[in-house]
C-alpha cells in the first residue's frame, strides 16, 4: 500500500530539507543570523540605517540603541549642527521623530 | 532524554510481566519522549531564550526525520503501514469509539495513528517555518512577519493537537483498562 510510504517519504524529505537548510545557515551554532535574537527578518542592518541618516545630513552618531525590532534611537549631530535624538523606523530608516538632545 | 530508554534497555532490571508483549521498540520510545521534551522546551523558551528555542526546533526536525525513516524500516508497530488509517477505517473507529465499543489495538489504533501522523507534520511544519523566520531565504525577506505569524499559528495548533493526543490516550486507556503512557515507557502492553 503506497500511502503510508508516501507519508513517510514526505516527512523524511521535509526533515532532510529543513536539516540541510539549517546546516547551510549555520543554525544551532550560536552564530546569530543578525545582531539581535528577536530581530525581525526585514530589519535594516545598523550600517545601512546609519547610511540612510548620513544621506540626510546627520553625522557623528554618538549612540545607537535598538529599542525594539521596529524602533532605533540614534543620537547624532543634525544638518543644522545641533545635537539631536532621532527615533528611526528600524525597517525603512525613516526618521519618525526628532528631539533636541 | 537518555534515561527514557532505561526501563527497557538491555540488562535493565525490568522483568517482562507475564502476559505482556513488546509493542514499542526502544528507539521509537526514545523518539517519542524526545519529541515531547523538545516540544515542551521549544514552547517554554519561545521568545525568551532563542538559542534554546532554536536547538529544540532543530531537535524536533531531526527526531521527526528519524521517526519517518523508522516508519519505513523500523519494527512492525513502528511502521507507518502498521497504523496509517484509511479514511473509512478512521471514521468507523471514531464511530465505534463514541459508542464505547472501539476495538483494542496493540499498535496505534486508527485515531492514534492519524493523530501521530498529523502531529509529525504539524511539528515539522512549525519547526521549518521557525527556521525560515530566523534564517529567511532572500526572496522571502519581505514576508518575514507573515512567516513568523504562520510559525506561531502552527505552534498553537500543534499544542492543541498535543492536548487532543493526551485526551485520546486517556480515553483509550480507560476504555481498555490499560496504562498507555506506561506502555510508551516500558514498551510493553497486555497481550490479547
Amino acid at each position: 500500500m503506497p500511502y503510508p510510504r508516501l507519508l513517510a517519504g514526505l516527512l523524511l524529505t521535509g526533515s532532510l530539507a529543513a536539516g540541510a537548510y539549517a546546516y547551510a545557515q549555520g543554525a544551532g551554532t550560536g552564530a546569530a543570523p543578525m545582531s539581535g535574537p528577536s530581530m525581525a527578518a526585514d530589519t535594516l542592518s545598523m550600517p545601512a540605517l546609519l547610511d540612510k541618516l548620513s544621506a540626510q545630513g546627520y553625522r557623528d552618531a554618538r549612540s545607537v540603541e535598538r529599542k525594539s525590532d521596529k524602533l532605533v534611537e540614534v543620537k547624532a549631530t543634525g544638518p543644522d549642527g545641533q545635537r539631536q535624538e532621532l527615533y528611526v523606523d528600524a525597517r525603512t530608516g525613516e526618521i519618525l521623530k526628532v528631539e533636541r538632545d | 532524554m537518555a534515561d527514557m530508554t532505561h526501563p527497557a534497555g538491555q540488562g535493565t532490571p525490568v522483568p517482562p510481566s507475564p502476559g505482556t508483549v513488546r509493542v514499542w521498540d526502544p528507539l521509537l520510545r526514545l523518539i517519542h519522549w524526545g519529541i515531547a521534551a523538545a516540544f515542551l522546551t521549544a514552547w517554554l523558551s519561545a521568545e525568551e531564550v532563542m538559542a534554546v528555542h532554536e536547538a529544540a526546533g532543530l531537535t524536533i526536525i531531526a527526531l521527526v526525520g528519524l521517526r519517518s525513516l523508522w516508519g519505513l524500516i523500523g519494527s512492525s508497530h513502528a511502521r507507518f503501514s502498521d497504523f496509517a488509517p484509511s479514511g473509512a477505517g478512521l471514521l468507523a473507529y471514531l464511530r465505534a469509539l463514541v459508542q464505547r465499543r472501539a476495538d483494542r489495538h496493540l499498535g496505534h489504533n486508527p485515531a492514534g495513528g492519524a493523530m501521530a501522523l498529523t502531529l509529525w507534520f504539524a511539528l515539522l511544519g512549525t519547526a521549518a517555518l521557525g527556521l525560515l523566520t530566523r534564517y529567511p531565504l532572500p526572496g522571502l525577506r519581505p514576508y518575514g512577519h507573515f512567516l513568523e505569524e504562520a510559525h506561531e499559528v502552527l505552534a498553537n495548533g500543534t499544542l492543541v493537537l498535543v492536548g487532543l493526543h493526551i485526551a485520546g490516550v486517556l480515553v483509550s486507556s480507560l476504555l481498555h483498562r490499560e496504562n498507555l503512557p506506561l506502555s510508551m515507557l516500558t514498551g510493553r502492553k497486555r497481550a490479547g
